[in-house]
């Protein structure tokens, strides 16, 4: 299989196949509507050094180049 | 053709099942797990998860499905040993539970999520944790929380905490409960001041009190689990929870010390020549055998394992002390490559088939019998300690291997001494007569030699019996 057909592949079924899957473990609610505070309070955290991050590049204490941290595993924090 | 066998342990899950014939294994993919098993072969995750020894590698077959709905019929890679949860040591559960986190972050990279995050999915091979269930990976909801959250955290996070932070042999509560430590059982069993961690206080302590509060409502919860449904997690958000579960269970820690023989070579009273000749011993009588699959009862940090493993040998090395376990692990997560797989394991109360119909999780002699065992410096703590007749040793021993390789310490010797200092002396017949009386109604034995330096007596012996393993 070559990269290309992979790729078109992968796209095929993310566009088509992505609908609501029927977990087969209880999640339990309480455990889900924990997440949503927790993943909240992290997006803020993650959001806060991002801006932390850009800010001291805009004084030149870090450089362009540098990554900042827990930010390089989402597609949502280019 | 001979008829397929559905594991016991494999029907969960509707998206697919492992089945044996023959001497094969197999796992089956349903029409249920089409889509999500080909999204995992498709995204490249699972390249990526192979490129990094996470996940079993598997291969596609025209192999005959087990039963009707089949999409595919998988060829799993066959481990040497199958190991649970409770019969690792601390840095066992750890490792496992890093490698689940981060397989799920990789997931996550590539669209997809695990399903599950059960301990009981996870393996060991060249001192090393590894998925096993190709079919936990389903497509990611954008948006969803984790649904395997609560298990993750039942499975690893109580567990891991309490052994931190409790006691080491709170791991134990992993053999009662299957699916996990229960998280307001974790909450109040863990100290106060462990509330001022926020990892341990909101993935345990609040996570325990929002289960309770949402599952016992007036309407039966329909009104938490609509607000459940609703619940929205960022993609950001999903990756800050997930790294913060990773660095609470990597601050974990459990050092191993104090417990019973941590330090056992170093107080026996071996001299360093007759350590060697014991060394050297054992490896002719391995030689002598010439084993595929070794179990080493009693292993100790796994010095007599590793002749074992060294000559080939897949080799387990189970011993009673969680120290003595931990030291092994550590031990062999830096060898790699041929090194024993430590585990757990009391003999005198060996892990039992647990689980729906007592036959999910396997006990110790079904997962046998071993080409060889070893029992070396052990007899005299199960006879002595725990006053099981040498002729039930003989048996329960003859049931778990076809070869042995035991060694006798009569009552001279200074530990059985120890262990006879505080207590009447009841065992008449322990003496090498007795001991080989006791012995040979299971066994023939091949080979008789001194143990240099010491009252000890080494035999190799095969028994007389055949048993077809269950």
């Amino acid at each position: 299989m070559t990269q290309t057909t992979r790729a078109l592949l992968a796209t095929l079924l993310l566009l088509g196949l992505a609908g609501p899957a029927q977990a087969y473990i209880d999640p339990s609610s309480g455990s889900m509507i924990l997440q949503g505070i927790i993943a909240g309070i992290a997006a803020i955290l993650v959001t806060a050094k991002l801006w932390w991050h850009r800010l001291l590049v805009l004084l030149g204490i870090r450089k362009r180049t540098t990554r900042p941290p827990s930010n390089d595993a989402g597609p949502d924090g280019k | 053709m001979t008829d397929a066998s559905i594991s016991p342990a494999s029907f969960r899950d509707p998206a697919g099942f492992v089945f044996t014939r023959g001497d094969a294994l197999y796992r089956q993919v349903n029409a249920a797990g089409a889509a999500d098993y080909d999204r995992l072969m498709a995204s490249g995750l699972y390249e990526a998860l192979r490129a990094r020894g996470w996940l079993v590698a598997h291969e596609e077959t025209d192999a005959a499905p087990a039963s009707a709905g089949a999409h595919k019929v998988l060829q799993p890679e066959r481990l040497g040993f199958i190991s649970y949860p409770y019969e690792w040591c601390f840095s066992q559960l750890q490792d496992a539970a890093l490698l689940t986190l981060d397989a799920q972050l990789l997931a996550l990279e590539h669209g997809m999520s695990l399903k599950d995050a059960s301990a009981y999915n996870v393996q060991f091979r060249g001192g090393k944790p590894l998925l096993i269930d190709t079919l936990s990976f389903e497509a990611c909801v954008e948006g969803r929380p984790w649904i395997a959250y609560r298990q993750f955290c039942q499975h690893f996070l109580a567990p891991l905490a309490l052994m931190a932070k409790v006691d080491v042999r709170l791991a134990q509560l992993l053999r009662s409960g299957i699916d996990g430590v229960p998280l307001d059982l974790a909450s109040r069993l863990l100290p106060g001041a462990t509330k001022f961690s926020f990892g341990l206080l909101a993935h345990l302590h609040l996570h325990a009190r929002t289960q309770r509060a949402h599952a016992a409502t007036d309407d039966g919860g329909t009104a938490s689990a609509s607000r459940a449904r609703s619940v929205h997690v960022s993609r950001n958000g999903l990756v800050g929870l997930l790294q913060g579960l990773r660095s609470t269970v990597a601050k974990l820690q459990w050092r191993p010390g104090g417990t019973e023989w941590g330090d056992y070579y170093q107080a026996t009273n071996y001299d360093e020549s007759a350590f060697r000749a014991k060394q050297a011993l054992v490896g002719s009588f391995l030689a002598q055998a010439a084993p595929r699959t070794v179990w080493d009862l009693g292993a100790n940090t796994g010095v007599f394992s590793r002749i074992a493993s060294a000559q080939g040998a897949n080799t387990v090395a189970f011993d009673i002390d969680p120290a003595a376990v931990e030291r092994n692990y550590r031990q062999a997560r830096r060898e790699g490559g041929q090194s024993p797989l430590p585990l757990l394991l009391d003999l005198t109360n060996p892990s039992p088939g647990l689980g729906w119909a007592g036959a999910e999780r396997d006990s110790l002699e079904a997962r046998g019998p071993a080409d060889c065992l070893m029992a070396l410096a052990l007899v005299h703590h199960i006879a002595i300690s725990n006053n099981v007749p040498l002729a039930h040793i003989a048996r329960y021993l003859s049931r778990l291997g076809r070869q042995l390789i035991i060694e006798f310490v009569p009552k001279a010797d200074s530990q059985v001494r120890r262990l006879l200092a505080s207590r009447e002396d009841i065992f008449g017949n322990y003496d090498q007569a007795g001991f080989e009386a006791a012995f040979s109604g299971h066994f023939t034995i091949d080979r008789v030699e001194p143990v240099q330096g010491s009252e000890r007596t080494m035999y190799l012996m095969t028994r007389k019996t055949h048993p077809e393993s269950p």
